[in-house]
C-alpha cells in the first residue's frame, strides 16, 4: 500500500484509502491507492502509459466504483455515485475531461455539447445559452460552435471538450492528457487556463506525462509506478529533481531525456 | 550477371489481377472519402447566406412536407413541372449550385424510377404509337403507359429534389432538432444525432484500415486472404465501437446524465418564416387544384 502525502489542513474533496480496482473483475487496474486530495489544490498525476491514471480519474469522477477499499468524494460515498446514487448532484461539482475529445463530443455540434452538461442539470434555457458562451469564449472557440465535431482539427475537438465540462462550472476538475498529441500554441493556451483556473480557487486533477508543463500547471504530484501503485507523492519540484524516481516511473529514459550526456551520469 | 537472367527467366506477374486487387481497395477508399467529403460539402452549404438557409428549419420542414403532399397527390405533369420549377428557384435563391442540384436528382432518378415504372409502360391499356407483332403478341409502350410514366418519374424527381433542397440547406443538426415539432421521441433525435456524429468516425477509421493495407500490400493476395482481412477489419472496427460506445456512455454519465434527455431549442419563427410557410403551402394546395383546370 502507497502512504498518503497529503497535506494536512485542506478540507478533503476526494479521500481514497487502500482503493483497489480490477478491469473486467480479474485484471489489476489499481493497487493499495491512499491518497487525500484538498480542496483548492492543483495536482499532477504522472504515470506511464498503462499506469492507471485515466482509471484513476474515472474513479474519482464516480464513473468506476472500487472493487475494494474505501473511497469518499466531498463526503459521499463513491460506489454510491457510480451506482447512480446521487450522481446527478456530484457531477454539477466534478467534471472530468477525457483523454480521447472523440468521446467527449457526441452531439451533432459543438454548441449541443456544450450545453448538454448545464441541460441535464435542468437550468433555465437563458443559464444554458449563458454559460455555454461563457464555455465558448473561454476556450476561444465561439466561431465554432455551430461547427459538427468530425469537422474540427485534433486542438479545436480538445478545446471543444473542455468547454463542455466548464460549461458545468465544477468545483473539480479532472483533466485526463489535456495536453497530448498539442502544438504548442494550443497547449500553451490549455496550460494557461489550467493556471487561471487554479488561481480561481478550482481543484484541479491533471493526469500527464508531459514533464515539461508540470511546474506550471500542479503543486503536487502524484507518480504512479508499472505496478499501478502510488509509487511517490510529494511536492511538484522534490518530484521532478528525483531523476531516478522518474525513470523507475517509465516517465523518462536515460537516453532520450538526457541528450548528449552519458547514461551513468544519472547516477 | 545470373540475377538478370534469373529475372528475365522468371514467370511473368499477374498483371491484371493486381490491377484488379489495387481497383477494389482505391475504389473502397474513394468511396469512404467521397462519402466524409459530400457531408462537409452539404454542411458547407448549409452555412451559406441564401433565402432557405436564412428560414428556421421547423417552417423548413413544414414547407417541405406541404411541397411532397402536393407532388404526391399531383396528376397533372405541368403542376408537377411547376412544383420544380418552384425547387429550382428556391434553390437559386438559395446559393445552391444548379448543376449540383440539377445532377444530384436526374443522375439516379431516371434508372431507378424507371425500372420501377417500366412494366407499366408496356401494360397499361391503350393506344400504343410504336408497336411489334411477335406472332400473336403486340408488344409496344401504350400512351397512357407513356404519359403515367412521365409523371410518376416527374413526381420522383419532385420529391427528391425537395428533399435534397431541405438537406443541402439545413445543417443536420438543425434538422434533426425540427423533428421536435413533429413530436419525434427526444431519445429518438438523440440517437440519430449520435448516429450521424459517429458515423463519420468510423468512416474515417475505416479509411486509415484501408490505407495502412495498401501501403503494405506489395504483392498478389489471394481472394481468400483478402476476404479474411475484411472479416478482420470489420470485427476490429465492430470492437472499437463496442468500446467506444462504453466510453461515450460513461462521458454522458460524467456531464451528469441520468437517461433523461434534454434538449436546447434555439429557433425563433418570425414574421418572414411564418409567410415562407404560409405561401409554400398555398403554392403546393393551389399545385394540387390546379389539375381540375388543366
Amino acid at each position: 500500500m502507497g502512504r498518503d502525502y497529503s497535506p494536512a489542513g485542506a478540507e478533503p474533496v476526494f479521500r481514497l484509502e487502500g482503493v483497489r480496482y480490477l478491469y473486467n473483475g480479474r485484471q489489476v487496474a489499481l493497487d493499495g491507492i491512499n491518497l487525500t486530495v484538498g480542496r483548492g489544490e492543483q495536482l499532477a498525476l504522472l504515470g506511464a502509459n498503462g499506469s492507471g491514471k485515466s482509471t484513476l480519474l474515472k474513479l474519482l469522477d464516480g464513473i468506476f466504483s472500487p472493487n475494494a477499499g474505501r473511497m469518499q468524494a466531498m463526503g459521499r460515498d463513491v460506489a454510491a455515485v457510480a451506482a447512480g446514487q446521487d450522481s446527478f448532484r456530484f457531477h454539477r461539482e466534478v467534471g472530468l475531461v477525457f483523454q480521447d475529445p472523440d468521446v467527449q463530443l457526441f452531439s451533432a455540434t459543438v454548441f449541443d455539447d456544450v450545453a448538454f452538461g448545464p441541460l441535464q442539470l435542468g437550468l433555465s434555457q437563458a443559464e444554458v445559452l449563458r454559460r455555454c458562451d461563457e464555455a465558448l469564449q473561454m476556450m476561444e472557440i465561439s466561431h465554432l460552435a455551430k461547427r459538427a465535431p468530425f469537422e474540427l482539427s485534433g486542438g479545436e475537438k480538445k478545446r471543444a471538450a473542455i468547454a463542455s465540462v466548464l460549461s458545468l462550472k465544477p468545483e473539480v476538475i479532472l483533466l485526463d492528457e489535456p495536453t497530448a498529441a498539442l502544438d504548442p500554441r494550443t497547449k500553451w493556451v490549455l496550460v494557461n487556463l489550467i493556471q487561471k483556473l487554479g488561481q480561481d480557487g478550482k481543484t484541479i486533477i491533471t493526469a500527464t506525462h508531459e514533464l515539461e508543463i508540470v511546474p506550471l500547471i500542479a503543486s503536487r504530484v502524484i507518480v504512479l509506478d508499472e505496478n499501478r501503485q502510488i509509487l511517490a507523492d510529494g511536492p511538484a519540484q522534490q518530484v521532478l529533481n528525483d531523476t531516478a524516481l522518474l525513470v523507475k516511473a517509465n516517465l523518462i529514459h536515460p537516453e532520450l531525456h538526457y541528450l548528449g550526456r552519458s547514461p551513468s551520469s544519472l547516477s | 550477371m545470373s540475377i538478370s537472367v534469373s529475372l528475365e527467366t522468371a514467370p511473368a506477374r499477374k498483371k491484371p489481377k493486381q490491377k484488379e486487387q489495387l481497383g477494389w481497395l482505391e475504389k473502397t477508399l474513394a468511396g469512404i472519402a467521397g462519402s466524409i467529403e459530400q457531408a462537409v460539402f452539404t454542411e458547407e452549404h448549409s452555412r451559406k447566406d441564401g433565402w432557405l438557409q436564412r428560414i428556421d428549419p421547423r417552417a423548413k420542414l413544414g414547407m417541405f412536407i406541404g411541397m411532397v403532399l402536393a407532388a404526391s397527390f399531383s396528376n397533372s405533369f405541368w403542376a408537377l413541372a411547376f412544383l420544380y420549377g418552384l425547387a429550382l428557384l428556391a434553390a437559386r435563391f438559395s446559393r445552391v449550385p444548379f448543376d449540383f442540384f440539377v445532377k444530384r436528382v436526374w443522375l439516379g432518378i431516371p434508372f431507378f424510377a424507371g425500372i420501377v415504372v417500366l412494366p407499366s409502360i408496356f401494360f397499361t391499356p391503350g393506344e400504343r404509337p410504336l408497336a411489334f407483332t411477335v406472332g400473336s403478341w403486340v408488344i409496344g409502350p401504350t400512351l397512357p403507359g407513356l404519359v403515367g410514366a412521365a409523371i410518376f418519374i416527374m413526381r420522383v424527381a419532385v420529391s427528391v429534389s425537395l428533399a435534397v433542397l431541405l438537406v443541402v440547406t439545413t445543417p443536420w443538426s438543425d434538422l434533426l432538432k425540427s423533428l421536435q415539432a413533429l413530436h419525434v421521441p427526444h431519445i429518438f433525435i438523440l440517437l440519430l444525432s449520435m448516429t450521424y456524429r459517429y458515423i463519420f468516425l468510423f468512416l474515417r477509421s475505416a479509411v486509415d484500415m484501408f490505407e495502412v493495407r495498401k501501403s503494405r500490400v506489395v504483392g498478389y493476395t489471394s481472394g481468400h486472404d483478402q476476404r479474411r482481412w475484411i472479416s478482420g477489419s470489420v470485427g476490429n472496427l465492430m470492437n472499437r465501437s463496442f468500446k467506444m460506445s462504453n466510453e461515450v456512455y460513461a462521458a454522458m454519465l460524467a456531464r451528469g446524465f441520468t437517461g433523461q434527455v434534454r434538449s436546447i431549442n434555439t429557433f425563433r419563427m418570425t414574421g418572414r418564416d411564418w409567410l415562407a410557410l404560409v405561401l409554400t403551402v398555398a403554392l403546393a394546395a393551389g399545385a394540387v387544384i390546379a389539375r381540375r383546370f388543366l
